[in-house]
């Protein structure tokens, strides 16, 4: 507690090298948890379309039932496949009608035997879509296939590109952040070198002069990944309605209290170790010049 | 206690901080190392608490070899002794309390423990009135009487006063003389470095005169051979008395009023002049015990010291 004590009274008495070391690891933590929402909110949105029924394989209008439910059966014993959904042409226009139930003109004007039946298909990956779209392609008794292969593919490809691209902010932001902290930590060493040097005169360990720095290292870390975390969670949620229209039906919202208070234990505890390893490494530099 | 055995300490070729030194300080020792400046009193005050490892020689201390020792053993030497420096070296951004408060943080006394052993050894030096100053706020004489308050804080086995008078006047500088020796009485080994002779003078104390880093007169020389570095272990119970001692004069310092002796301690360096003074204050001085009870005899005696 002493330690702690005389590491807030030391941050308190040097507050704009303080503030240079807080607001370096806040920034950097604020990006780290916004890549963290983004890549969790990337993931369900790829895994949204990944799960949803993605190659609609259309069947020839003389198609007899037998042979849909033998592909259907066959589809659904293929591996990665998640889901198999038959589609008669009774069913395709109940739901035809269904999303047209305000345009009764349209509705008239359809009848089930000019809508083709279909077999959805759902995968648990894009690669097993792909293939099974070239081989349904090969079916005679299909007529046409949709499959929004471009979309899924982007999709993903974005958040590859998203997850390098975050990942190489931070971790630049971690090392800024590391050798702010290990420079003002260095700095304030130095600046009481001729007290460190009175303490090992009479009798004080290393880890009694260094313990303080090494506190206030830890300090910076847990304090800046706090700060972080507090601006973006205002921001979440002063975003939230904006967001809850724009991803309805895929990401729910409010974000979860238990993942944001994941995020901030998580955050606190590598931004601890971030600054405590940062001051460390300062300490011993400086121990070794001193 | 203390064995230099043929000690060089070379900074640079044929430039010497101490050449060729033998000597030996046995417990309880009261010793002066005199020098002009420049003659090698500090150089021998950082081989002691081992700031310098001698070129050659043998330096001992409390039976143990120096040279060899890690230094996790030296953080722990360091705390047997209460170092005095000229300089004071007080930590400026520490009050007068945090000072003397220090030493027993580091061995990570209980806080309790620390207040009361600072609050005895505020009264020990006149300064229980002035606990929040700086020691830039403090005068030359109250800065190293604070410096002899940290020293004292452990309750260290051997103090090497390093010219503490050095800054101060004369009548600053007979009060930091007296309290020293008033420690000495108490079973504390004191090397006092001083340049200034006059203070020498009085009483059969034992002198070590250095010149240009070599030992040119001790007053009453002792054998170096003897301590050595033993090889045969020393029992526990038949070891030096310094612990006794220490502990002795500790609980004199730090003891209660109530469990303080009533026989008054004795004081040889006080002045007959002074004695009058003296009995009028020791009156007032118990007027004030019985109502606080916690200022211990020896404390007032050596308060007087000071005054």
């Amino acid at each position: 507690m002493q330690s702690f004590a005389n590491a807030l009274t030391t941050m308190r008495r040097t507050p704009y090298q303080s503030l240079a070391a807080l607001l370096m690891v806040s920034v950097t933590f604020f990006v780290g948890y916004r890549l963290s929402f983004v890549l969790s909110g990337a993931h369900l949105v790829l895994s949204h379309f990944e799960s949803s029924p993605q190659v609609i394989a259309f069947f020839k209008l003389d198609t007899d039932k037998q042979a849909m439910e033998t592909l259907s059966k066959s589809l659904t014993s293929t591996e990665n496949v998640s889901d198999v959904r038959l589609i008669t042409q009774e069913q395709a226009l109940k739901d035809y009608a269904k999303e047209y139930d305000d345009s009764p003109l349209l509705l008239e004007l359809v009848t089930a035997d000019i809508l083709p039946a279909s077999v959805e298909v759902s995968a648990s990956n894009v690669e097993t879509l792909t293939k099974l779209a070239e081989d349904l392609k090969k079916e005679k008794i299909i007529e046409d296939v949709v499959f929004q292969q471009d979309i899924v593919e982007q999709l993903s490809n974005w958040t590859k590109a998203l997850r390098i691209a975050g990942l190489v902010d931070v971790g630049i932001l971690s090392f800024a952040s590391f050798l702010t902290i290990t420079i003002i930590i260095t700095l304030k060493a130095a600046n009481k070198k001729y007290s460190v040097t009175i303490m090992r005169l009479i009798g004080a360990s290393n880890w009694y002069i260094n313990k303080p720095f090494i506190v206030e290292g830890i300090l910076y870390g847990a304090l800046g990944a706090l700060l972080g975390w507090i601006a973006i969670t205002v921001i979440l949620l002063y975003l939230t309605p904006t967001l809850t229209t724009f991803f309805s039906g895929i990401i729910a919202f409010p974000i979860p209290l238990e993942f944001l208070l994941l995020q901030l234990g998580a955050g606190m505890l590598v931004g601890a170790l971030l600054g405590g390893f940062a001051s460390f490494v300062a300490t011993n530099r400086f121990a070794a010049r001193a | 206690m203390i064995r230099f055995q043929d000690v060089s300490k070379e900074f640079s070729p044929n430039k010497f901080g101490v050449k060729q030194i033998s000597f030996a300080v046995d417990n309880g020792e009261f010793v002066f190392i005199t020098g002009t400046s420049g003659s090698g009193k500090t150089t021998l005050m950082r081989l002691i608490i081992r700031e310098y490892a001698p070129t050659s020689g043998e330096v001992s201390l409390f039976n143990e070899q120096l040279a060899t020792m890690s230094q996790k053993k030296v953080s722990e030497l360091r705390r047997k002794i209460g170092v005095v420096f000229q300089d004071y070296k007080l930590l400026p951004e520490l009050n007068v309390w945090e000072n003397i408060a220090l030493p027993l943080e580091i061995v990570g006394q209980p806080q309790a423990e620390i207040e009361s052993r600072v609050t005895d050894l505020l009264k020990l030096i006149g300064l229980i009135e002035k606990p929040y100053l700086f020691p830039s706020q403090l005068s030359g004489g109250e800065a190293q009487r604070v410096g002899i308050a940290r020293a004292l804080a452990l309750g260290p086995e051997l103090i090497f006063a390093d010219e503490p008078t050095g800054n101060l006047d004369a009548e600053n500088t007979q009060a930091i003389v007296d309290l020293l020796k008033k420690i000495n009485q108490l079973g504390t080994t004191v090397l006092f470095a001083t340049h200034d002779l006059s203070l020498t003078k009085a009483g059969q104390i034992r002198i070590l005169n250095l010149d240009a880093g070599s030992l040119i007169h001790d007053s009453k020389p002792k054998s170096t051979a003897t301590p050595a570095v033993k090889k045969v272990v020393t029992p526990p119970e038949s070891k030096p008395t310094i612990t006794a001692k220490k502990k002795s004069w500790l609980g004199k310092l730090f003891t209660k009023p109530e469990q303080t002796t009533k026989k008054p301690v004795e004081n040889p360096v006080e002045k007959p002049e002074n004695q009058p003074r003296k009995k009028k204050e020791e009156k007032k001085s118990k007027k004030e015990k019985a109502t606080s009870k916690k200022v211990t005899k020896q404390v007032v005696t050596s308060q007087e010291a000071l005054e």
